[in-house]
C-alpha cells in the first residue's frame, strides 16, 4: 500500500530564538506548516506570535536558529507571501481602489489584470460601493476587510495572519471570519495568531499553542473536536489500574486522570463506560459536560498547568515542552 | 533592474500623493513665500541678478530639502509601512522611493521658487539671464540639495539607532567646540584640541563637496574645475545612499505609532 503523500513545507523554523534587549520573544521554536494548511498560532499577549510573524516576513531576523518559507530566505520569498497585520493602521488619505492599485504595483503587478484583480477583491470584502471613498472614514471592521484585500491582491500562496479580529465588534468579527472561511476553501496556506478560539475552530486544521516563547502544544483541530463529551467523577479513591484497562478496551482514547473520566461525545459509549464503572462498585459522584477542548487545553498550557513533555492524550497530543513565560510580544 | 526601478518610482508617487494629501506641502509653501517675500522680492525691484539669486536659492533649498527629507521620512517610519515592505518592492525600493519623494518635492519647490522669480522679473524690472546660466546655477543647487538629503536620511531614526545619532550630534558639537578653541586659543596644550581639530579636518573633508558645489552655482562660471565638482558631488550623493541602503538592510524594522 502506498503512504500517503505528505503536503511540501511552506515555513520551517527550527529552534527560533530571538530577543529584544534582555527580554526573550521566542526561545527555541520550531515549527512546520504544510501546503494547503491552515494552522492556527493560538498564545496570550505576549507569548511571541507577532515577533514570528515579522521574522517570516523578514522585518526582524532571529538571533539563532533556521528559519525557511518555500524552502528559501524570508525576503527572497516575500513576492509569495500575503500579510495581514494586527492593528488596521493603512494609508487612509487613499481610497481602497487606489490603494489596492498602488499595492499591487509594489508587488510588481500592473495594467488591465491588476484593474481587474483589485475589482474582484472589492467585490469579494463587499467595499466596491465604498470603492472611491477616502478611508479616513472607515469602520475598523472596514479597515480589516481591506486589509484581507491587501493581503491578496498579488494572489499569494502563504497567508500570514496577526489576531485578524482584533477590536472588532461581533458584526465586523463575524464578517471576517466568514471571509477568512471563504479563503480556506480557495487552497491557500494560512498562518494565522490569534487568541480567539472560535476563529480558530472555524477556520484551522490544526493548531499550535505557544507558551513560553516556544510551541508548547500542537494538536489537530478535528481531534481535539473529538474530544467534546462529558466528565464521570467517581466517589472515594483514584481509579485503580485494572478499571483503568477496562475502560481502555472500551475506549483506546478515553482520558483518565485521578477520579475523572472523560468520555467523547458519544451516546453508546458514555452508557458503556458508566456500566463499566458500576460494575466494577465505583459510585458515580458527578457527571457534567465537558468544556470546549482547545479552551481548556489553552488555559492548562498557557498558566503553566501542563508540564514538560506531559502527555496530553494518549496517541493524538504530540510531545510538549512548556516554560513559564517571560517574555513580550513586539 | 527595470522592474525594481518601476516599482520604485511607483512607490515614489504614492509617497508625494500622500504627503500632499496630507497637508504637509504646506510646509514648503510656506518657506517659499517667507522666501521670495524676503530675499528675492527686493531683488526682483532692484533688478534681479543670477549671482545673488543663486546665493540665496543655494542655501534656501538644500535647507529645504532637509525639512522636506525629515517629513518625508517621518511618513515612512510608521507601522503602516509594514504592508509595503512585505512586498516585492523590498528595503531598497522603499528607501529610494522615500529619497526620491524627498528630492522630487524639493526639485518642484526650486522650480516653482524660479518660476515665480522669472515671472515676477519680467513683469516688474527685466534683466536678461540666459537660460544656460540657470541650468549651469541649477545643476550643482540641485545636487547640493540631493547631497543633505541623503545625509539627513542617514540621521533618521529609521535608518541610525538612537545612541549613533547622539554619537552624530556629539561630533558636530566638537567640531563646533574646536572652532572656538582654535579663535580663542583654548585646549592649546592638551590633547582634546589635537583631537577637535581632527575631527573638524574629517567634517571639512565630508563638507568640501556641498561648499565647491554651492560656489559654483553662485558663480555659474563653468571653468575646468566645474565638472570635476559635480562629479564629486554625484559621487557623495552616491556614498550617501549606498551607506544608508547598507544601514536600512541591516537594520531589524520596528515601526512604532
Amino acid at each position: 500500500m502506498q503512504a500517503p503523500a505528505v503536503a511540501a513545507p511552506v515555513i520551517e523554523t527550527s529552534d527560533l530564538h530571538k530577543r529584544f534587549d534582555a527580554i526573550y520573544a521566542l526561545e527555541g521554536l520550531t515549527l512546520t506548516v504544510r501546503q494547503g494548511e491552515v494552522y492556527g498560532l493560538l498564545g496570550p499577549n505576549g507569548a511571541g506570535k507577532t515577533t514570528l510573524l515579522h521574522i517570516l516576513l523578514g522585518f526582524l531576523r532571529p538571533d539563532r536558529g533556521q528559519v525557511r518559507v518555500f524552502g528559501r530566505r524570508p525576503s527572497a520569498a516575500r513576492a509569495r507571501v500575503g500579510y495581514l497585520p494586527e492593528r488596521v493602521r493603512y494609508h487612509v488619505r487613499f481610497t481602497p481602489r487606489e490603494y489596492l492599485l498602488a499595492l499591487g504595483r509594489f508587488s510588481g503587478l500592473g495594467g488591465k489584470s491588476l484593474k481587474s484583480r483589485c475589482e474582484s477583491l472589492l467585490e469579494l470584502v463587499g467595499l466596491s460601493a465604498d470603492a472611491d471613498r477616502r478611508m479616513g472614514g472607515f469602520s475598523k471592521g472596514m479597515l480589516q476587510r481591506l486589509g484581507i484585500a491587501q493581503a491578496l491582491v498579488h494572489e499569494p500562496e502563504l497567508l500570514l495572519i496577526d489576531e485578524p479580529t482584533s477590536g472588532l465588534d461581533p458584526a465586523g468579527q463575524r464578517e471576517v471570519i466568514d471571509l477568512l472561511s471563504e479563503l480556506r476553501h480557495r487552497g491557500h496556506t494560512v498562518l494565522m495568531c490569534t487568541h480567539q478560539i472560535p476563529e480558530v475552530k472555524q477556520l484551522c486544521d490544526r493548531i499550535g499553542i505557544l507558551s513560553g516563547r516556544r510551541l508548547a502544544v500542537e494538536e489537530r483541530v478535528d481531534d481535539l473536536a473529538r474530544l467534546q463529551g462529558v466528565t464521570i467523577t467517581v466517589r472515594g479513591q483514584s481509579l485503580s489500574d485494572e478499571i483503568a484497562l477496562q475502560l481502555r478496551t472500551v475506549d483506546p482514547l478515553i482520558q483518565i486522570s485521578g477520579r475523572e473520566v472523560r468520555v467523547r461525545d458519544d451516546e453508546v459509549l458514555q452508557r458503556q463506560v458508566l456500566f463499566t464503572l458500576l460494575d466494577s462498585g465505583m459510585s458515580i459522584a458527578e457527571l457534567r459536560p465537558t468544556g470546549d477542548p482547545i479552551e481548556e487545553m489553552f488555559v492548562r498550557v498557557t498558566v503553566g498547568r501542563l508540564s514538560t513533555r506531559e502527555t496530553v492524550q494518549a496517541e493524538s497530543v504530540h510531545q510538549v515542552e512548556s516554560m513559564p513565560a517571560r517574555g513580550t510580544e513586539r | 533592474m527595470i522592474g525594481w526601478l518601476r516599482r520604485t518610482l511607483s512607490f515614489s508617487r504614492f509617497t508625494v500623493k500622500e504627503y500632499v494629501r496630507s497637508g504637509r506641502v504646506l510646509v514648503e509653501i510656506m518657506a517659499l513665500v517667507i522666501g521670495l517675500w524676503l530675499f528675492f522680492l527686493p531683488q526682483i525691484k532692484d533688478g534681479l541678478d543670477a549671482t545673488y539669486f543663486f546665493g540665496v536659492a543655494g542655501l534656501l533649498i538644500p535647507a529645504l530639502a532637509a525639512v522636506t527629507t525629515v517629513l518625508i521620512m517621518r511618513l515612512g517610519n510608521r507601522p503602516q509601512g509594514y504592508v509595503v515592505l512585505g512586498r516585492r518592492l523590498g528595503r531598497a525600493g522603499y528607501l529610494f522611493g522615500l529619497y526620491l519623494s524627498a528630492t522630487f518635492i524639493t526639485l518642484l519647490s526650486y522650480a516653482l521658487l524660479l518660476l515665480v522669480v522669472l515671472v515676477g522679473s519680467r513683469l516688474i524690472n527685466p534683466v536678461v539671464i540666459s537660460p544656460v546660466t540657470w541650468a549651469q546655477g541649477t545643476l550643482p543647487l540641485m545636487l547640493n540639495a540631493g547631497i543633505v538629503a541623503a545625509f539627513v536620511m542617514i540621521l533618521m531614526p529609521l535608518l541610525l539607532p538612537d545612541w549613533m545619532r547622539l554619537l552624530v550630534l556629539v561630533s558636530f558639537l566638537a567640531v563646533g567646540v574646536s572652532g572656538l578653541s582654535k579663535e580663542y586659543g583654548l585646549f592649546e596644550s592638551s590633547n582634546l584640541g589635537g583631537l577637535l581639530e581632527r575631527a573638524a579636518d574629517l567634517l571639512a573633508i565630508a563638507i568640501t563637496p556641498v561648499a565647491r558645489g554651492y560656489m559654483l552655482a553662485t558663480s555659474h562660471a563653468y571653468d575646468s574645475l566645474a565638472v570635476e565638482t559635480l562629479l564629486i558631488q554625484l559621487g557623495m550623493v552616491l556614498i550617501l545612499l549606498g551607506l544608508a541602503l547598507m544601514m536600512f538592510c541591516r537594520r531589524e524594522i520596528i515601526f512604532r505609532s
